[in-house]
């Protein structure tokens, strides 16, 4: 093609490019996706209930927002302590949907030990939610006998991602994180509509983009238990305070259990939560036992009734052997 | 494998840089483009492989053993039985087994084991009506048996239609895969480029953000949850992904097709227009309708034995359509519901009055036109229902709620999303635009000769199917993509 023509080629060339990115400049402004709202800081087009907290990096604004977002469970779980009627000593279980989801450990718990009161709320939700969840009911009025926080790979994973010191409030209350941006070009991607749109779907955006949940296996990174030490030194200092005990369940993966990953998450977060007082039961060994093992698991990796039967044995002769001969165990209490 | 998965663009990069190297061996460009299929098709399941190289070895014999032997007839029943049992068994054993339980249940008898899990293999739909094209062509000695099984096989099992179509004719595809007539370069490669960045706009970025919107909706349809929610825009939202998504795949498909030099037939040409059912199966999946027309309506006796017998003909053809899309009685009252539509249609266009309205000319032609392309949408929506919901409890409360709702309910949840109507508006602007541009003798050269072409407007064309499918690409919405409907028959 001889030269004016190359040019000419390469000018219309040109304008359709333009004419296309701007069109979807003006719509990615007008209508940012759904899955790109947790980047945009103020320009966040949610509503959300938090505020800033140096504790958990976030809050509740106030206890009714929260009572009003989880009104039909704490309806269903009654009084936040033992009253005149039932004067029985409360359980409370924070976790992941293997604690909460229709069935799981707490509902396993509830069925079988009827000495105890089982308080546990009913969502997934971000790891520091859920202790800052912790401390405002604490403050409300929750009077446990005894804590548990189960704590899996999947539940610090996002942390992994998206460290603390990247996690932000925005005026409207909604959780934002700090995207991370290329050293060349940074200023003008963050301007552009289209560019942020093609940096976020590349998931470079993501302040630790080369993390991976299964490394969670293999190694916790160092900024990341140095981010479990902050939050779980706080949880230690607060339920300290109150004198409740707290025992933390490690709850191997499907991973680790059937196909070999190795137990890093539990070895080396074991020692951080001792450091700061707080009990570990680490759940492992139970599992391992059985000598049937696919049978623990459900298809979606959940534990399946007698996983979940066998969990809360092992967990109740672990807090026997702590707190002496008051629990008989699940296989006792069988009809 | 999928034309919207990430390694579908590095396997067709390999396969077409390789493809480009030995352009001047025919045995070489048979045998990659052959490879490559079957690659392509067990790439997620590597089994079912030895599916489709059944169907292409005992296809191929029943065609040579048609030219030899004297019970055609036999034989060809044979073979299209064969093709027959197969899908059926692969299609439709849950139904099967799922409606005697229901039986065996009301009946209190031991009723048979349901599988909770049950594979089907991708496509096999599609080639095992490509399979029953040959055979029958063969018999009817339109087609000479196709010697070489390498030849075959690549008939059956050419990547960008294999999985959903569109349905190539025997004598055109395989006439095209002879020595001679194999093509060595691309057949038009910007419109190549510019189905493909079509195909993908269609596809991740309407069909899926539709199919995110609404799933929603239609998985709680009969629930309290959407109890009062006016179902008519989800509706509408699903005819338009159901065309987004597979006028989509076979943009994809036929842009393939261009960059390997085959051309192939449109499968789609503005179905929604169509002022009448019978015109919307003449705009709808086009090779579908003739295949059905060629192979099951005329020799079933078309319309030439009697309006009884014709009706009959048309319902049964829509029947066996109905159920060819998938296993399940919404589909086969989907099919009988279209059957109906064409019977009334064609007693409809015999009456004085349809010959009167056909009759008009100037405003009341255009008005007239306006309210049959409306009714037409309205009977094919309705239809759709059926197509959408496999419980017919749950498609009775999808019409009931077409035509209840409750106060500020009109449009909510999915239906509400204004980015997805501004996209669909906006598309709907640019395709009515681009229909006017192409009235235009320019935009008329530009694809049919774009080498005697301005280079700016050559150079604006390919811009703009690279922005359009990078444009693609940025939009399409995450969270759990639908895959392509028509990849489950």
């Amino acid at each position: 093609m001889k030269q004016p023509r190359r040019w000419h080629f390469l000018c219309g060339f040109a304008l359709a490019v333009l004419l296309v990115a701007g069109l979807g400049e003006v719509f990615l402004r007008l209508f940012p996706p759904r899955d790109f709202h947790d980047y945009l800081g103020e320009r966040n087009p949610r509503h959300g209930p938090y505020v800033p907290d140096a504790d958990f990096g976030l809050t509740y604004q106030n206890w009714d927002l929260f009572a009003n977002d989880h009104a039909e469970r704490l309806r269903f779980l009654g009084p936040l302590a033992p009253t005149s009627t039932d004067a029985r000593p409360l359980w409370a279980f924070f976790g992941n949907s293997f604690v909460h989801a229709p069935g799981m450990l707490a509902d396993t718990a509830r069925q079988n030990l009827h000495e105890k009161r089982i308080f546990n709320l009913g969502r997934n939700e971000h790891i520091c939610v859920r202790l800052a969840q912790i401390r405002l009911l604490l403050d409300q009025g929750l009077q446990p006998e005894r804590i548990f926080i189960e704590l899996m790979p999947l539940d610090v994973a996002i942390l992994g991602s998206h460290p603390l010191e990247s996690i932000h409030v925005t005026r409207r209350g909604a959780l934002t994180y700090t995207p991370r941006w290329p050293a060349v070009g940074g200023p003008l991607l963050e301007r552009s509509a289209l560019g942020r749109a093609a940096w976020f779907r590349s998931g470079q955006q993501k302040p630790k983009p080369s993390f991976h949940p299964r490394q969670l296996n293999h190694k916790v990174a160092d900024y990341l238990l140095h981010d479990l030490d902050h939050l779980f030194g706080r949880v230690s200092q607060i339920t300290g305070q109150r004198h409740i005990p707290v025992t933390m369940i490690l709850i191997p993966n499907y991973e680790q259990v059937m196909e070999g990953a190795p137990f890093a998450f539990q070895e080396q977060l074991t020692p951080l939560f001792q450091k700061h007082g707080l009990d570990v039961f680490d759940a492992r060994a139970c599992f391992f036992k059985e000598t049937d093992r696919p049978g623990l698991f459900l298809p979606d990796k959940h534990l399946t009734p007698r996983g979940n039967r066998m969990l809360l044995s092992a967990l109740l002769e672990h807090v026997h052997h702590r707190e002496g001969p008051s629990l008989s165990t699940v296989a006792e209490r069988k009809p | 494998m999928n034309f919207t998965e990430g390694r579908f663009v590095y396997f067709f990069l390999i396969v077409y840089a390789l493809w480009l190297c030995c352009r001047g061996n025919y045995r070489a460009r048979l045998v990659l483009l052959t490879v490559s299929s079957l690659i392509f098709y067990a790439y997620h399941e590597w089994r079912i492989v030895f599916l489709i190289l059944a169907y292409c070895v005992v296809d191929w014999l029943i065609g040579l053993w048609l030219a030899r032997t004297r019970f055609p007839t036999g034989v060809v029943s044979l073979g299209v039985g064969f093709n027959l049992a197969v899908l059926c068994f692969w299609k439709y054993t849950p139904l099967l087994l799922r409606s005697l339980a229901w039986i065996a249940l009301r009946l209190d008898i031991p009723a048979p084991p349901v599988p909770e899990h049950w594979f089907l293999p991708l496509g096999i739909s599609f080639y095992s009506f490509t399979g029953i094209a040959y055979m029958v062509d063969v018999y009817r000695r339109e087609l000479t048996p196709e010697t070489s099984l390498w030849r075959f096989t690549l008939y059956k099992t050419f990547f960008p239609q294999l999985v959903a179509g569109p349905i190539l004719r025997p004598r055109d595809f395989l006439g095209a895969l002879q020595p001679q007539t194999l093509p060595n370069r691309p057949e038009a490669p910007l419109e190549a480029s510019l189905l493909i960045a079509r195909g993908f706009f269609k596809k991740m970025v309407l069909a899926d953000r539709i199919g995110l919107a609404i799933d929603p909706y239609f998985v709680h349809v009969s629930d309290l949850s959407t109890a009062g929610v006016w179902a008519l825009p989800y509706v509408y939202l699903y005819a338009l992904q159901i065309y987004f998504d597979f006028s989509g795949y076979t943009d994809i498909a036929r842009g393939l097709g261009l960059a390997f030099g085959f051309r192939w037939p449109e499968n789609f040409n503005l179905p929604y227009l169509a002022g009448s059912v019978q015109e919307f199966w003449q705009r709808w999946h086009i090779t579908l309708s003739q295949f059905l027309r060629d192979y099951l309506y005329i020799p079933l006796g078309g319309s030439r034995r009697g309006p009884r017998r014709t009706s009959l003909n048309l319902m049964a053809t829509m029947l066996l359509g109905g159920m060819w899309h998938g296993a399940s009685w919404t589909f086969l009252i989907w099919g009988g519901l279209h059957g109906l539509y064409l019977i009334g249609h064609r007693w409809w266009s015999g009456s004085a009055l349809g010959l009167r309205l056909r009759a008009l000319e100037g405003m009341p032609a255009w008005l007239w036109r306006g309210v049959s392309v409306l009714l037409t949408f309205q009977c094919v929506c309705l239809a759709w229902c059926f197509f959408r919901l496999n419980a017919l409890g749950e498609v009775f409360a999808c019409l009931r709620r077409c035509v209840t709702c409750e106060h500020g309910q009109l449009f909510a949840g999915g239906s509400a999303d204004l980015s997805l109507w501004c996209l669909l508006g906006g598309y709907g602007l640019l395709i009515g635009g681009i229909a006017q541009l192409r009235q235009r003798p320019a935009i008329r050269d530009l694809l049919a000769h774009p080498e005697q072409v301005a280079p700016l407007y050559r150079g604006f064309a390919w811009g703009m199917s690279v922005a359009l499918f990078l444009l693609a690409i940025l939009l399409t919405p995450t969270g759990e993509k639908p895959p392509f409907i028509y990849f489950q028959f």
